[in-house]
């Protein structure tokens, strides 16, 4: 049942004609009114106040800041409103500070831990990687970018660079306990980082892997084949000619236990 | 209300605290602060004759000119300008109002700018008042400032989302609740809902959350300013799991592969903090947090589904989960003598229990097994932060972590028809690790910035086993290698390591900051761990250091108000290295065993800009270039026995993955009621190895495609229409044989939602949203396909 392209084309064809004639049709048979729409990191009637503002209320995170990785875009001065510093993330604050004192000031900032829209303004490409079938449920509002990220650089317990105290696969091990425990016998790929076999925000393969065949596992293993070994295939010293067929080092009951194992050196279980 | 900026501030400080003292001696009610000898009254501009309405005279300066810093949340100076009992009760340095003599109250002379360093509103936080405003406030002190604007206590408002939709699915559903992270069928409940109480000056009650299908979070908020507060909640959810899986060989009926089973994990969480905010004390959390997983989810150890002859249909598996971890948590922060201080402790009791059938596994062989794992890891960090000038700020940190765990395992393989039940039934791990870190951060330099840091771990392991367990495999196969033997099972590690950053920012060329940044870590990690059995022991020794160097160069610039262009190169490089000590082993062969080093190399490149012609359009433009490239140099190894050189030495490129991602996307207000947005993103991948070459590998390759596109329009002063559109495609296959199972993956996703949301009076608004999802996967014979078709009706209700 494999789509032809012309099948797709029509798809892809008929999905943008709805939208532009939808769109058309409102446009022409809507009633007037003066009310604009507020577009996502917009807050209805403020306006960019710049970095110095937000120092005097958050000391803490603005000293900080110039040695988190988003300082990279934050020259201070740059021409474009709103595209670096703190107002390009938690959007224009002149109606958060005018609240300062009286409540209810929380309603008038963005706040991304809440809406990975503010992140995703600028991190493009991680928007689609969340779009992929296999992805960690972000758009779908049960984890947040902060759970793993820190913005700023300076929670001690969040490898984002900067001032962090960073420790390897620290993150992942927030929620992952089970594989990140310590065994018997260690899978030395951990001490890569969980980045080298999982990709975190989202991938087209189960379990997030990075790739969803043995390439995933021969990128080290590989070796060199002996002159002697004939049609075999040797990883290690074992000739693995017979099970590669099986598609992955992972599946037909073989290196099932792959994150480590406590009872079986080559990670069988 | 004290802003004292610099070291004069202290010497004003002490002739302040004169005068209060000189002022107590003529005041019984009150404590003026203000070195009265220094202040000149003939300067105050006079009071107002006008009997003073504090809501309409009054109230409007405190809320332009001071609550920003003298509101409840974090007030400077303890100063608060909310009520009239704490205004009157003054800040940490004594009352600022004295009510009825305007003339001696601080607050007069400080806004009037007649103390020295101690202007409010401070320079740059607000205009100075008017001599008018001194005048209404100097009025307002002498008529005995009375407070007619009551605080406000018993606010409320309520918001709850009714909402009652379902979906239904054409197709295979399991897929689309794993993709969608929701259920078919009828769904509703509360889509959110949110309850504030402000019952007091100082005191509010928040219960926000949402309950609908498998999918619930409760949260319960209460605080009290300058006393504490209670968060709690409960938040529980599903990832659900086709029960699809494996890689099925074109000439399969899709059936074939399926589990037949309701995979899903439950994933939940409930907890409680209590926090201390008095005001001079450190902020204290004491928090209880209880995490679980429990369920059975799909898993990619699959095994053979297909028949001995044609083994290239493998099948799906399943593993049941129950994960539970209680948490001790402990938090201190504080600030003493300008050091930040903050403390973090956890205390985690940590319960494992797993699992899973391997019914197909390698032919007629079949495994069962279970695990269980309990442990306690006690982990204390304590971070200190100083400004020590402007230009000048450290940080340093220290973390202790000790972990005791025990675990059993039980493992019963079936043969044919012969059971081989082996088990480990106790076996203790032990971890503890030290790190600690210092960090400096530099600007004494107008737009230059330093930074840097140096962190050092250690960390000790060991582990002890004994059972009786399936003969280590080797090069043999079964039954040789199923029968049980005694075992032991040990394992030491000991790891040094230390890292150094460093990070360098400039931003003196107008409107561009140049940033470069490096990380360096060097790896030691001594490392031993052994099966002994009678029949023939594993023992390995994985010594190992490593050096990486991670570094990166790159600009931003925005030199006109409609561009941004930034840019830059990475390249990470990680050399692992092997000491070898001792003889090879005969048999084993761990990772290691003939391998003398290994290279990691990544490069990147990522440049993007960012368009905004006009206010209605902004477009950014994104490439990333990345390759990584894995090297390993080997030493000749050859089986001891059969004297097969099984792979000569030699330095070689094991691996290689390279991608390119290129990404556009565009945000249009084109009408004051029309906003879209829209992105797509294109990346090629492929990854070879050294035996691509061979029909059984193959290099792996393919593209994947996604966007997304979303509008909103305002139809009228109480109606929105939004409309969205999200997508990707992804066509990967290998080059293998046609012997060996189809790895390949093609799909193809959209799903569109239009949605109509009109606002009934102040409080009323309804929402009606309709969702498109599909799903089509030809790489598996289209037996994941769905169509699904969703509509959601919901009520917003608010109050007041």
């Amino acid at each position: 049942m494999r789509h032809s392209k012309l099948s797709r084309v029509k798809i892809f064809g008929a999905l943008t004609l709805a939208a532009c004639t939808g769109t058309l049709l409102l446009l022409f048979n809507s009633c007037s009114t003066d009310r604009a729409v507020v577009a996502p990191l917009e807050i209805e009637g403020a306006t960019f106040v710049g970095d110095k503002s937000c120092r005097d209320c958050h000391p803490n995170i603005s000293r900080v800041f110039p040695s988190s990785p988003h300082a990279r875009l934050s020259s201070g001065n740059s021409q474009m409103a709103g595209q670096s510093g703190c107002e390009s993330c938690h959007g224009p604050g002149s109606k958060h500070i005018a609240m300062a004192g009286r409540g209810g000031l929380e309603k008038f900032i963005i706040n991304p831990g809440k809406d990975p829209e503010a992140c995703f303004r600028c991190h493009q490409e991680t928007r689609a990687e969340f779009h992929l079938p296999q992805h960690h449920p972000v758009i779908e509002g049960k984890m947040s970018c902060v759970q793993c990220h820190d913005p700023h650089g300076m929670d001690i317990m969040k490898p984002a660079g900067g001032l962090a105290m960073a420790r390897q696969n620290e993150t992942c091990a927030q929620c992952h306990r089970e594989q990140t425990r310590p065994f018997i016998f260690e899978h030395a790929a951990m001490r890569e980082g969980c980045t080298v076999c999982h990709s975190p925000h989202g991938s087209i393969n189960a379990k997030m892997l990075v790739q969803r065949d043995m390439n995933l596992c021969l990128k080290c293993h590989a070796q060199m084949q002996g002159p002697s070994v004939g049609p075999g295939f040797y990883i290690g010293n074992v000739d693995h000619s017979g099970f590669l067929r099986f598609g992955t080092c992972w599946t037909a009951g073989c290196h099932t236990a792959i994150h480590s194992s406590n009872t079986q050196p080559f990670y069988f279980y | 209300m004290r802003h004292g900026p610099n070291g004069s501030h202290l010497a004003s400080r002490v002739a302040r605290v004169a005068g209060v003292l000189l002022l107590s001696c003529g005041t019984l009610l009150a404590e003026p602060k203000t070195a009265e000898s220094k202040i000149d009254e003939s300067q105050l501009p006079p009071a107002s004759t006008n009997r003073i309405d504090f809501a309409r005279d009054i109230q409007p300066i405190f809320d332009t000119s001071c609550l920003r810093c003298h509101g409840p949340a974090k007030p400077k100076s303890g100063f608060r300008l909310d009520s009239r009992a704490t205004a009157l009760k003054g800040g940490d340095d004594g009352v600022d109002i004295v009510p009825g003599n305007s003339a001696k109250s601080p607050l007069i002379h400080f806004t009037a700018g007649l103390v020295e360093d101690m202007q409010m509103p401070p320079e740059g936080k607000g205009e100075p008042l008017t001599a008018a405003q001194i005048g209404l406030l100097r009025a307002w002190i002498d008529q005995g400032a009375p407070w007619n604007s009551a605080p406000p206590t018993n606010l409320y408002s309520v918001s709850f989302s009714p909402v009652v939709g379902g979906t239904t699915v054409s197709g295979d559903a399991k897929k689309f609740r794993e993709l969608n992270w929701r259920p078919e069928g009828v769904n509703g409940g509360l889509g959110e809902f949110q309850l504030f109480q402000q019952t007091g000056p100082d005191t509010a009650v928040l219960l926000s959350g949402h309950a609908l299908r498998d999918d619930h979070k409760i949260d319960l908020s209460i605080e009290q300013t300058d006393l504490g507060f209670i968060h709690s909640g409960w938040e529980e959810y599903r990832k659900y799991y086709d029960n699809l899986g494996g890689f099925r060989h074109a000439a399969s009926t899709p059936e074939a592969l399926s589990l037949d089973q309701d995979l899903h994990l439950t994933l939940g969480k409930a907890w409680v903090d209590f926090g201390v905010s008095l005001p001079h004390w450190p902020r204290l959390v004491f928090g209880y947090e209880y995490d679980y997983k429990r369920g059975d989810e799909a898993s990619t150890a699959w095994g053979v589904a297909g028949t001995a002859a044609d083994a290239r249909n493998i099948g799906p598996a399943s593993r049941g989960l129950r994960e539970g971890t209680h948490v001790l948590k402990f938090d201190l922060d504080a600030e003493v003598k300008g050091v930040t201080i903050e403390d973090r402790f956890r205390g985690e009791f940590y319960s494992l229990n797993t699992h899973y059938t391997n019914s197909g596994a390698r032919g007629p062989l079949s495994q069962n097994v279970d695990e269980t794992d309990h442990y306690f890891q006690g982990a204390n960090t304590i971070r200190l932060e100083k400004q020590f000038k402007n230009w000048m700020f450290a940080s340093a940190g220290y973390l202790y972590s000790h972990l005791d765990a025990d675990s059993s395992f039980t493992n019963v393989t079936r043969f044919f028809n012969t059971s081989f039940a082996g088990s480990a039934p106790s076996i203790t791990l032990e971890r503890e690790s030290h790190v600690a870190n210092v960090n400096l951060l530099l600007g004494p330099f107008d737009g230059l910035t330093l930074s840097g840091g140096a962190q050092t771990e250690w960390t000790r392991q060991q582990g002890f086993g004994s059972g009786n367990l399936n003969e280590i495999p080797f090069s043999r196969t079964p039954p040789l290698t199923l029968a049980i033997v005694s075992t032991t099972l040990n394992a030491d590690y000991d790891e040094r390591s230390a890292m150094e950053t460093a990070a360098l920012r400039y931003t003196k060329i107008p409107f561009t900051v140049l940033f470069a940044e490096v990380r360096l870590e060097q790896d030691s990690i001594g490392q031993t761990d052994s099966d002994l059995q009678s029949t023939g022991n594993f023992a390995e020794n994985t010594d190992f250091s490593s050096q990486l160097t991670d570094f990166r160069v790159g600009f931003s610039t925005s030199p006109w108000r409609w561009m941004t262009f930034s840019a830059h190169y990475r390249r990470y490089e990680n050399d692992s290295h092997y000491p070898r000590t001792g003889p090879p082993q005969p048999d084993a062969g761990g990772y290691p065993d003939f391998f003398r080093s290994r290279e990691l190399l990544t490069d990147e490149t990522e440049t993007k800009l960012v368009v905004r012609p006009c206010n209605w359009l902004k477009t950014t433009l994104s490439c990333q270039f990345l390759t990584t490239d894995f090297r390993d140099d080997a030493n000749a190894a050859s089986n001891v026995t059969s004297h097969v050189v099984f792979s000569p030495a030699g330095n070689t490129l094991t691996g290689r993955f390279e991608s390119e991602i290129y990404s556009i996307a565009t945000v249009l207000t084109p009408h004051p009621r029309v906003y879209f947005t829209g992105s797509f993103s294109y990346e090629p991948s492929q990854t070879r190895d050294l035996n691509s070459h061979s029909p059984t590998i193959g290099p792996y390759h393919g593209d994947t495609y996604s966007a997304d596109a979303s509008s909103t329009y305002v139809l009228s002063q109480n109606a929105d229409f939004s409309l969205g559109w999200n997508f990707s495609e992804a066509s990967y296959a290998q080059k293998n044989g046609p012997t060996v199972v189809p790895v390949d993956i093609r799909y193809q996703e959209h799903g569109v939602e239009a949605a109509l949301a009109r606002r009934f009076g102040k409080n009323v608004t309804a929402r009606l949203q309709y969702n498109f999802d599909y799903y089509h996967e030809p790489s598996s014979g289209g037996a994941a396909d769905f169509r699904a078709h969703t509509v959601f009706a919901t009520l917003n209700l608010r109050l007041p």
